[in-house]
Order: C-alpha cells, then sequence, then structure tokens
C-alpha cells in the first residue's frame, strides 16, 4: 500500500521522520498515508509512485 | 537551546494587570494580519539569541500582543517550536488563526493548545476560499465540540476582525479528552504547569530536562488519539460540495502536467524576464545607478570626502576610490542590486501568493531529481537569476545538507545574476540568435553536468517533494507590497555590509599592487588557453568582485564574435561575487567555500578553453 516509501524503506527500519514537522513516526502504528500531526503526505499510494515498475 | 527562550519571553514586559495575548497558528494562515491590526504596526523586534527568528510584540488595549513562528504543533522539533513553545507556555491567552481550507491540519495545534489547559480563541481564516472550495464549516457545532469561541474570519479583507477582538475577553480553556486529561493530573504531581505537564508526557526532552524528569514514552498514542480525535470533529462539521471543475481547479490541474505546464512556465518566466531582465535591469537601473548614484549622489559624496581627505589617499581610495566603500558599495548595493531585488521578488510574491511557485516545484521535480535535487529547489534556482546572493540564503528551505551543497553549487556555478544577464544580452545580442544558442546549451550542459557529478559523487540521500498544493488565489496587492518591501529591507540589510566589507579587501588590494600581480598571474592561461587577449585578464579579476562587472569589464575589448562568447560562457560559469561567497561561507562552512571557489574556477577555465579550441 505504501508503495513509494515503502518499497525504499529498509526491512528493518521501524520509523519515518515526517519532512514537513520533524515527528518520528512508528510505520507500524501509521494508519494513514498522512503525518499524524502536520497531516502532510508521508508515504504515497502504489499506484502514485510505480517507482517499482 | 530552550533556556535562553525562556529568558527572552521573560524579557517582554507585560504591565500590571495586562495579558499576554499570544498569537499561534501553522505557517501561512495569516498570523501578521491579526497582528498588525491588534497592535498597529510590528511595534517592537526581539532577537532570539542562537537562533535566526524573531518574536513581535506590540500592545492592545493595555494587553501584550505577541506573534509567535508558523508551526504545526507545540513542541521542540526545530528552532520556531522551541520559539512557539515557550511563548505558547506564558501565554494568559491564545488566539489561534486556523486556515478553514486545512482545517485537518490546523486542529491538531488547537487541539493541543487546548489540552494545555490555556484559555483560547479560535480565527477561522480564509472562509471566502473555503467556501469556493465547496467545504462548509458548521462553526456553532465546532464551537461546542472544542469548546472554546470559533470566529470566522477574511483578514485580507478585514472582515471578523472586529468579532475576533470582541471574543478575546470570552477566551476559555477547551475540552479534553478524558484518558488524557487523567495522564496530565499524574505529572501534575510532580510538575506545577499543565501546559508543560502535557509537553512532559509529549516526550519534549527540554521541558523534560527542567524538571529534571525522564520522557514517559507517550507521544506517539497521544498524537495518535488527538488525531482520531481531529478526524472525529472534522466529520461532523465540515461538509465537502468540491467543484472539481471551475476554472481555478482546471487550470491548477494544467500547471502540474508537463505537457501544460512547460508552456504556462515558459510563458511565466518570459513575463519575468520582461520585467525583471528588461524593464528593470535596462530602464529603472539607468536611473538609479547612471542616473541617480553615480550622477548626482557619488559626485556629492566624493566633494564632502575631499574637503577632509585627498582622493588619493589610502583612506581617500577606500572611501571613494574605484571600489570605494562609500560610493561603489552604495551605488551597487542601493543603485543597481535593490531595483533588481524589489522587482525580482514582487513577481516572486506573485507566484508565491497565488499558489504557482508549489506548482512550478511539483512540475519540475522529476528534473531535478536526476540532479539530487527536488522541485522545491526550484525557489533558490529562480532566485539566483535575480541574485545569487540571496538565492544561496534560501537554500536553506531544502531538506538535506546534501541538496543544499548541489544547489549552492550549481547557484555559484551555472545560474548568472540578473544584472550580469543585462550585460551578457547586451554583448550577445549584435552576435545573432546562433550565438545566444550556443552560449545557453553550453551553460545548460554544464548546470545538467555538474549537478548529476555532485548527485553522484556526493555521500547521503537527497529528500522527496512532499507538498500539499494550496488552491489557486488571486493574490492581494497589498501582501505582496508588503512582501516584497520586507525582503527588499533584509536584502539591503544582510548583503549592505558584506559588500561593503569585499569593497574594502579590494581597494587594499589595489593599494597593496597585489590586483596587477594576480592579473600578471592568470594572463597566460588567458592568453594561450583562452585564446583571448592579455587585457582581458582584468575583466576576471574584476569578476572576483562580481561577476557582472567582469562582464561589463569585456565590453571595452576589441573581441572578435568567437572570443566575445568564449570571455561570456568563462565569465559566466566564473566564481560567485565576493557577497555570494561571504554568504557561502556563512551558510555552508569554509571548507565547502573554499570547494565552490576552486571548482567555479576550473570549470569555468575547462568550459571556456575547451569552446575556445573548438570555435577559435
Amino acid at each position: 500500500m505504501f508503495a513509494k516509501d515503502n518499497c525504499e524503506l529498509k526491512e528493518e527500519e521501524e520509523s519515518i521522520t515526517c519532512p514537513q514537522c520533524g515527528v518520528k513516526v512508528n510505520i507500524e502504528e501509521l494508519e494513514s498515508l498522512r503525518c499524524p500531526r502536520c497531516f502532510a503526505v508521508l508515504l504515497k499510494k502504489c499506484e502514485d509512485c510505480n517507482k517499482c515498475k | 537551546m530552550a533556556g535562553h527562550c525562556h529568558e527572552v519571553v521573560d524579557t517582554i514586559e507585560v504591565p500590571e494587570g495586562a495579558k499576554r495575548i499570544v498569537l499561534a497558528g501553522n505557517p501561512n494562515v495569516g498570523k501578521s494580519i491579526f497582528f498588525n491590526e491588534l497592535t498597529g504596526v510590528y511595534v517592537d523586534v526581539s532577537n532570539f539569541p542562537g537562533t535566526t527568528l524573531d518574536i513581535s510584540y506590540g500592545k492592545y488595549e493595555g494587553d501584550i500582543v505577541i506573534d509567535t513562528p508558523g508551526v504545526y504543533g507545540v513542541s521542540s522539533f526545530n528552532d520556531e517550536e522551541i520559539v512557539a513553545r515557550d511563548v505558547i507556555m506564558e501565554a494568559d491567552v491564545v488566539l489561534n488563526i486556523v486556515d478553514a481550507v486545512h482545517l485537518e491540519r490546523d486542529l491538531f495545534l488547537t487541539q493541543q493548545i487546548i489540552d494545555m489547559g490555556i484559555p483560547v480563541v479560535v480565527a477561522l481564516n480564509m472562509m471566502d476560499e473555503a467556501e469556493k472550495n465547496g467545504l462548509e464549516i458548521d462553526i456553532k457545532k465546532l464551537e461546542k465540540t472544542l469548546g472554546v469561541p470559533v470566529v470566522p474570519t477574511i483578514a485580507p479583507k478585514g472582515i471578523g476582525l472586529n468579532d475576533v477582538k470582541e471574543a478575546l475577553s470570552e477566551a476559555r480553556v477547551g475540552k479534553t479528552d478524558q484518558q488524557l486529561q487523567q495522564k496530565i493530573e499524574r505529572v501534575r504531581g510532580k510538575v506545577d504547569s499543565r501546559p508543560e505537564a502535557l509537553l512532559i508526557l509529549e516526550d519534549d526532552p527540554n521541558v523534560a530536562d527542567r524538571h529534571g524528569i525522564d520522557v514517559p514514552g507517550e507521544r506517539e498514542s497521544i498524537y495518535k488519539e488527538r488525531r482520531k480525535r481531529v478526524n472525529k470533529i472534522i466529520d461532523q462539521v465540515v461538509t465537502r460540495n468540491e467543484n472539481k471543475n471551475s476554472f481555478k481547479n482546471m487550470l491548477g490541474r494544467l500547471m502540474v502536467k508537463p505537457l501544460t505546464g512547460i508552456p504556462i512556465l515558459l510563458l511565466v518566466l518570459y513575463a519575468m524576464y520582461q520585467l525583471v531582465g528588461v524593464f528593470i535591469a535596462q530602464t529603472v537601473v539607468d536611473f538609479t545607478e547612471g542616473t541617480v548614484f553615480a550622477g548626482m549622489y557619488e559626485p556629492f559624496i566624493r566633494g564632502i570626502v575631499t574637503k577632509v581627505i585627498s582622493a588619493e589617499s589610502a583612506l581617500g581610495t577606500i572611501l571613494i576610490g574605484e571600489f570605494g566603500v562609500l560610493t561603489m558599495t552604495v551605488t551597487y548595493t542601493l543603485g543597481l542590486l535593490l531595483p533588481l531585488v524589489i522587482g525580482f521578488y514582487f513577481f516572486l510574491s506573485l507566484m508565491e501568493d497565488s499558489g504557482y511557485l508549489p506548482r512550478v516545484a511539483t512540475l519540475v521535480d522529476r528534473v531535478l531529481t536526476k540532479l539530487g535535487l527536488n522541485g522545491r529547489a526550484v525557489i533558490p534556482l529562480i532566485l539566483g537569476f535575480g541574485c545569487v546572493t540571496m538565492a544561496t540564503i534560501t537554500t536553506r528551505l531544502l531538506g538535506s545538507k546534501r541538496e543544499r551543497i548541489i544547489a549552492t553549487f550549481l547557484l555559484g556555478l551555472a545560474i548568472p545574476c540578473s544584472a550580469q544577464l543585462g550585460v551578457i544580452a547586451g554583448l550577445i545580442a549584435p552576435l545573432g540568435f546562433s550565438a545566444l544558442l550556443l552560449y545557453t546549451t553550453v551553460i545548460f550542459v554544464v548546470f545538467i553536468i555538474a549537478g548529476t557529478m555532485l548527485h553522484a559523487v556526493l555521500p547521503g540521500d537527497s529528500t522527496d517533494l512532499l507538498i500539499d498544493l494550496p488552491p489557486l488565489r488571486m493574490p492581494r496587492i497589498g501582501n505582496v507590497m508588503t512582501k516584497t518591501f520586507n525582503k527588499a529591507r533584509m536584502f539591503v540589510e544582510e548583503a549592505g555590509p558584506i559588500f561593503a566589507l569585499g569593497a574594502l579587501i579590494i581597494s587594499v588590494m589595489k593599494l597593496q599592487g597585489w590586483l596587477v600581480a594576480i592579473q600578471n598571474f592568470v594572463a597566460p592561461i588567458t592568453v594561450s588557453w583562452l585564446k583571448l587577449p592579455k587585457e582581458a585578464a582584468v575583466a576576471f579579476i574584476m569578476g572576483i568582485v562580481r561577476r557582472d562587472f567582469g562582464a561589463a569589464g569585456l565590453t571595452g575589448l576589441a573581441l572578435s564574435p568567437e572570443q566575445t562568447l568564449v570571455s561570456l560562457i568563462t565569465i559566466t560559469l566564473f566564481v560567485p561575487c565576493i557577497a555570494a561567497m561571504m554568504i557561502i561561507f556563512k551558510e555552508r562552512n569554509w571548507k565547502e567555500a573554499v570547494l565552490i571557489w576552486l571548482g567555479s574556477w576550473i570549470t569555468a577555465f575547462t568550459v571556456g578553453g575547451l569552446v575556445a579550441q573548438v570555435l577559435i
């Protein structure tokens, strides 16, 4: 689902830092594609990325 | 870092019985309009030591109104947040400015301030745009759910501002989630201040340190719950009737699609060139630099100085000589650069306020990714055509050190500033279109190769472009003028002293005879490799001070069309001007500044020489 960054994320990576507000978010806890704090798009959907193709 | 912020908050004098009314909100929600409305003007500015942040404060009906930097939440993820946090924690009332178009984003901060237990009034700003975007907001329900007064406003038109003033006396503590309330109460056993108790719960290391408490690791769950609460409020109060086919939405979509976006971008760049490169660089600067400063100011100041000291003395040379601190520095800063900077920032503010700039960033993102940058870098790169010095400062907005290095190097190497462009245009025009095409192609190829190489060799990763596109809107001329004025003032304050220092150094070099020595040292390269006359070396020495100065120095030489082209390519790729170098030194560090400087020397003479070998 979180293709763009998800396919780039290393296996052991557990969290990502929001590029807009700087908060660190646990990927497991992430309930949407957006940062829970500043609502910036953190991850893109597969269909918006297509990097793996 | 936190300590000093606290201290500065304490230095703001609050009269007996007066309240601290703190303005808080996300970036670009219109806080400054509210501040100006309440206080009249920017009354006082207190600089936070160790940061570049200013806090503005002024009086409103016996109370003190304090502005804060735009933040997404109260914590300590960056300098802006630390400053905003310490000011908000000391507030008696928070006037929270919320963008009605971005309610999901902004209500997180609102709810957080409410959770801090501080009395709040919410100004729900940009209601007109929310309506245009098909958003209907049930204000009564929002007020009831948050538990604080909510006032709809359209600040740029002055609508609702009086209602906000009246509501300030009705500010109250809003509703907090019960579970969070219990957690806060537990921490308040150790900490008196409720705002501090909440921030400790949210793992703010600075606040926890102040009380010698370990952070409890609750941030993520509290943020998650707050986000859920905000989303629930949005579901209850916002109805969407989006008109996807409106002209503005359609235009906005066309601007980011390559097929239509690139022609639109070219049109916009052409308009900018006409305004800054033609009208201001030629007509306006001819008047300000030639008539006002060189024609009137310089003779006047020379007349005054020569009454006291001889113009030929060392001090005379430094003050009113060829590179005089009181002559060349003032003429170049105010007569030449200031009009260009004003013109450029006026255009840029139009692009910014209309919502076009983020769309340009999105459009060029894919191309810039190949150079290790992302679309955001388009801002400093565009700015570089106005003034490389100013553009170097804006590389701060890039996401990583690596991107800042790449953008700074490309700016220093291959982006000619508007003053230089003016001189180049004058020299290249008589040579015809093919010369212009060759010049542009060489500079563009160097730009691409340099970016690609830096991308390949520099360690680390570049960041992705993640931006929310704001709605397209008609810019308000008053706001555009204010922005332009503030940026122009900042430019004079920042670049003026650096420029004076550069002029001083060059004058001393001239007095010591070092300028002639350097000229002789460079001359062999100029003649045998660049195939230019020996005198062209003088232009490159001048180019060290300013590249446009160097380009102007070429006008007095008898050059063939091929030699003109070679010399223009070389001077364009030549080292950044002294003012830009000083800013690069300040923004980066001396090692990177030296590398950029040497890299420019090597690139300019290598490329210029190669073109000379082919053409001449």
